[in-house]
């Protein structure tokens, strides 16, 4: 277990290594950084106190190492858009993209995972219908539509929620359903055939010969195994709430890492790409590492050390 | 005596196993230091039981797979000399059958393709003369030129089998490795197969190296026989006088149970008693812990192949085994 | 691979094809048809060219107007016009987009399988950590890098989802190269580029293609979506996601503007995913 533990660490260590060189690769390879980052109308003085500063007038080795040492103090300069440190303007963001992605990662599963356990339990019934067509529907409706399509229902139609903004508690009300009825239709989905596929395997059919009632089979026999799948879901859940934030957020103008990345994207603010590049993949290894921490805790594999090649 | 068409010296494999990431590996040796000698036309079984190495053995002599140690030869050039068009030619004149024959057969190709293919591929006929050649192959086998463009679902799996076969001969070549070639089949369809094998070797220039676990068969099939044991050779020597007078205990046990070798069966009639012990081989005999004769010495020494008789056997105690029961050398 | 593990359809038996489908699955078929003759025929089915303007009759309703069957746009452009453009523009996208990842997913995953060692870890490598972060972030850092360039737009869409491709591919060349059939052919000299190409890529297609009906809606998505978010297709050429956010600023006065190409993008990646999952389930009724 523990082995195992320091091998994902070591891993999205690594991840997070070949991100910040792939990013420093592509700014190298996409121009001059100098110009880039300061748009055609710098004077030769700004370019070359820029380059002095990022050490653009040194070798390649040494561009890379500072640069590496930069990433990791959280040190990206100054955005391009407002003139303020790059770390300020994410650590603002931060909080504003948790606090419609929490709620809407818990609410997502909360609806999810019971809507698709009622739906593999009540196999081929009017409740496995209903549920099964609102998650192929709601797989198929992308989430920039469907935000668009609620702003039009609560906020033009019926004038009961705001359309865009974060001022008040309400604002978040439109975004965060959003985020939920596009994540719970994928999650129920998967919760549906993981539980299906348990509920096939041999001793579970042995349980039934025994006379074990129902109630009894899923929750004791059927849902404990279920989990193991389940974790790994937990992982593409939230990682369906960051890349969902992207498009939610700048549908609802909620000030968030969303839709300040696609800000930053729109407006060639370099600075703030590479940031929103970095905090994103961060926030998916912390995700991924927490699913894997999670995933060995539930297997007996793992936990009791024998664990294989895979 | 012919020059060898095929010459195996001191020819060993060791697989190396990770049971995980950070485990240590462990190195299983499935064949050691084995030495085999093939003329032209001739014929040598390997029998042996499950995981005793004998499928290793043959994609080693085909240069299938690289040996960990020692050499082949075919022709008198060694695998390891053989440069990438060497090694088309080399192919063109050798040939396996697979030990699967569910899974040997391309499903989304019809058998007729499948034939001629070899042939084309090779460049020895064009489309239509390779089809022809692969018509008068599988006729030769048995099967009707109207089977051609079934696919194999569409056939039995005796059948099937024929195919195999017939893709392998189809190029005439001067040696073919059949690896458990009728094991799979129903006992009557087996005994059609090997006949069809013993017609088809009257008619070619063919050599061939017999891989099987049932011993009833290959004694029809072959004029020499190794027997293998944990990827090692503990007797050799011609078909007849081994059967008639084996002298390995390994062997006699064998030759004492002659249908139960199938290890579907083995629960049934145990040839030996208890189970390959792969961990055994470093010093000693491997055989000794199921071995009724193991002595002292059996633990301490490896016995090597030495001639007796006829042949070569690898045990301390050769001269000690008894002769078989009169009834079960008469039936094996 | 013949036995298929669960018996989700075992008490559907196969009937003849077509002709017992259900409804739901021949409108399916049905939009999909049409939806791939407005994509080959756009512009000479289209009553106007969609850029053309009418500043005199701006904002019309559907139906308000008899040369404008949909009304028209907020600059007075015909709206079934722009609609017929952006479908193409949409589907042309999404099917080279999605040839594009079917090829390099592919060829990684066959060269990942060929070359085991150091370049499988390496492909599969990357592989992982293009699934392990949400592929926006992916696009928004190349698109910000780079600009957007048609071009580069189609090449963007073309890579994600790569990796399942390869991750597939990859997995059925490893289990056909167990297979006797690949190595049968080898051992009697079939050259290993005729092997995969004629022995083993027939015997995976069908996952792959399955792979593809799964992966068209999704590239369909991201065209859109990138698109909604201005960073896609660039006017004066027009896209689906495109109209949905041009009309976003008039949902009060004219919400069909991005109610239309909405539901086109809705019904279509719908009745995709439907129709792949309603074949997907028979063929391997078949196999069984
Ligand atoms: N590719 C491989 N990797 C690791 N070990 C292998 C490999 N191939 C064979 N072995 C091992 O080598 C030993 C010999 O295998 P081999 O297939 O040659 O046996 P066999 O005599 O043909 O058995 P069978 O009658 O079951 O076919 C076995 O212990 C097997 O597990
Ligand atoms: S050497 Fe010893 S143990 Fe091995 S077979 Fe002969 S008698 Fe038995
Ligand atoms: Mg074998």
């Amino acid at each position: 277990m523990f082995g195992f533990v320091l091998a994902r660490l070591l891993r999205s260590l690594i991840v997070l290594f070949a991100t910040v060189t792939f990013v420093f690769i592509v700014l190298r390879l996409s121009g001059d950084p100098a110009q880039q980052m300061l748009s055609d109308i710098a004077t030769p003085e700004a370019l070359a106190a820029f380059r002095t500063q990022w050490g653009l007038d040194r070798s390649i080795a040494e561009q890379y190492l500072l640069y590496l040492a930069n990433a990791f103090q959280g040190n990206f300069g100054t955005s391009f858009a407002d003139g303020r440190e790059v770390f300020t303007v994410i650590g603002e963001r931060v909080p504003k993209t948790l606090s419609v992605t929490v709620p809407a990662f818990l609410l997502t599963m909360l609806i999810g995972i019971p809507a698709g356990i009622l739906a593999a339990v009540r196999r081929e019934t009017a409740a496995d219908k209903a549920v099964m067509a609102g998650a192929v529907v709601g797989y198929s409706i992308p989430n920039f539509l469907l935000g668009v399509a609620l702003i039009y229902l609560f906020a033009v139609w019926l004038r009961v929620l705001p359309s865009s903004g974060s001022s008040t508690w309400q604002h978040a009300i439109l975004p965060v359903a959003t985020l939920v009825l596009a994540g719970a239709a994928t999650i129920s989905r998967f919760t549906r055939s993981t539980l299906i596929d348990v509920l096939g395997q041999p001793y579970i059919a042995a349980a039934r010969a025994d006379g074990i009632p129902e109630r009894e089979i899923i929750l004791r026999h059927a849902l404990p195994n279920a989990a193991i799948p389940l974790v790994t879901m937990l992982g593409f859940g939230a990682g369906g709430m960051l890349g969902g934030a992207v498009f939610v957020e700048t549908v609802f103008a909620w000030p968030g890492l969303g839709s300040g990345f696609v800000r930053a994207v729109n407006s060639g603010d370099l600075n703030v790409v590479q940031a929103m590049i970095l905090t994103f993949t961060a926030f998916m290894v912390s995700i991924n590492l927490t699913v894997d921490i999670l995933y060995a805790a539930l297997n007996p594999k793992i936990r009791l050390g024998n664990h294989d090649a895979s | 005596m012919n020059p060898p068409l095929l010459q195996a010296r001191g020819l060993q494999k060791t697989f190396r196993l990770r049971s995980g990431p950070l485990a240590r590996s462990v190195d299983h040796v499935a064949v050691d230091a084995i030495d085999l000698d093939l003329a032209p036309r001739e014929r040598i079984g390997i029998v042996g039981e499950s995981g005793s190495g004998k499928s290793t053995l043959g994609r080693l002599l085909l240069g299938l797979t690289p040996p960990s140690a020692g050499e082949v030869r075919f022709d008198g050039v060694a695998h390891a000399d053989r440069r990438p068009g060497d090694w088309k030619a080399f192919r063109r004149q050798t040939s396996l059958v697979q030990q699967n024959p569910l899974s040997a057969l391309n499903p989304q190709m019809t058998i007729g393709q499948q034939v001629a293919e070899a042939v084309w591929v090779h460049r020895l006929a064009d489309r239509h003369g390779a089809r022809d050649q692969a018509a008068a192959m599988l006729e030769k086998v048995g099967l009707s030129a109207e089977l051609m463009d079934r696919f194999p679902h569409q056939m039995s799996g005796g059948q099937r089998q024929r195919v195999v076969i017939a893709r392998a001969l189809v190029l005439s070549p001067r040696l073919v490795v059949f690896d458990e070639a009728v094991s799979a089949l129903d006992v009557s369809v087996q005994a059609q197969v090997v006949a069809i094998l013993r017609s088809l070797w009257q008619q070619l220039d063919l050599a061939y190296v017999f891989i099987t676990h049932d011993l009833r068969i290959v004694r029809h099939l072959v004029d020499r026989i190794a027997v293998l044991y944990l990827g090692r050779v503990v007797e050799t020597g011609d078909i007849r006088s081994v059967y008639a007078r084996p002298r390995h205990p390994y062997t006699r046990a064998l030759l004492s149970s002659v249908p139960s070798l199938d290890p579907r069966v083995r629960n049934v009639a145990p040839p030996v008693q208890g189970d390959l012990d792969p961990g055994k081989a470093a010093r000693g005999c491997a055989f000794r812990s199921r071995c009724p004769l193991a002595i002292e010495r059996c633990a301490s020494e490896t016995p090597r192949l030495r001639r007796i008789d006829q042949g070569h056997v690898a045990c301390h105690r050769a001269e000690d085994v008894r002769p078989l029961p009169m009834a079960t050398a008469e039936v094996a | 691979m013949t036995q298929a593990r669960t018996p989700a359809w075992s008490g559907r038996r196969p009937r003849l094809p077509a002709f017992g489908w259900p409804l739901s699955i021949w409108m399916c078929g049905a939009w999909i048809a049409a939806a791939i003759a407005v994509g080959a025929t756009a512009q000479w089915i289209a009553p106007y060219d969609h850029l053309q303007q009418f500043p005199l009759t701006r904002l019309a309703a559907p139906g308000a107007l008899p040369g404008h069957v949909l009304g028209t746009d907020y600059l007075g452009r015909d709206l079934l016009s722009n609609l017929l453009a952006a479908t193409q523009t949409t589907l042309v996208i999404a099917l080279v987009g999605s040839l594009i990842c079917a090829v390099i997913g592919t060829s990684l995953g066959l060269l990942a399988a060929h070359f085991g060692g150091w370049l499988d870890n390496l492909i599969m490598g990357l592989a992982d950590a293009m699934a392990s972060v949400p592929f926006i972030v992916v696009a928004l850092g190349i698109l910000a890098f780079f600009g957007s360039s048609p071009l580069l737009f189609m090449l963007l869409v073309g890579i994600a989802n790569w990796e399942r491709y390869a991750r597939l591919t990859r997995g059925l060349i490893l289990s056909a190269n167990l297979e006797g059939y690949a190595e049968a052919a080898r051992i009697i000299g079939v050259p290993d580029r005729r092997v995969y190409w004629r022995h083993i890529l027939p015997n995976i297609a069908g996952p792959l293609i399955v792979q593809l009906t799964v992966n068209f809606p999704e590239i369909i998505l991201l065209e859109s979506g990138l698109s909604f978010l201005g960073l896609g297709i660039q006017p004066p050429a027009t896209s689906l996601g495109l109209m949905v956010a041009d009309g976003r600023n008039y949902l009060a006065t004219a919400w069909w503007l991005s109610a239309l190409p909405g539901l086109i993008i809705v019904v279509t990646t719908l009745s995709i995913s439907l129709l792949g999952d309603f074949l997907r389930d028979r063929f391997d009724a078949r196999l069984r």
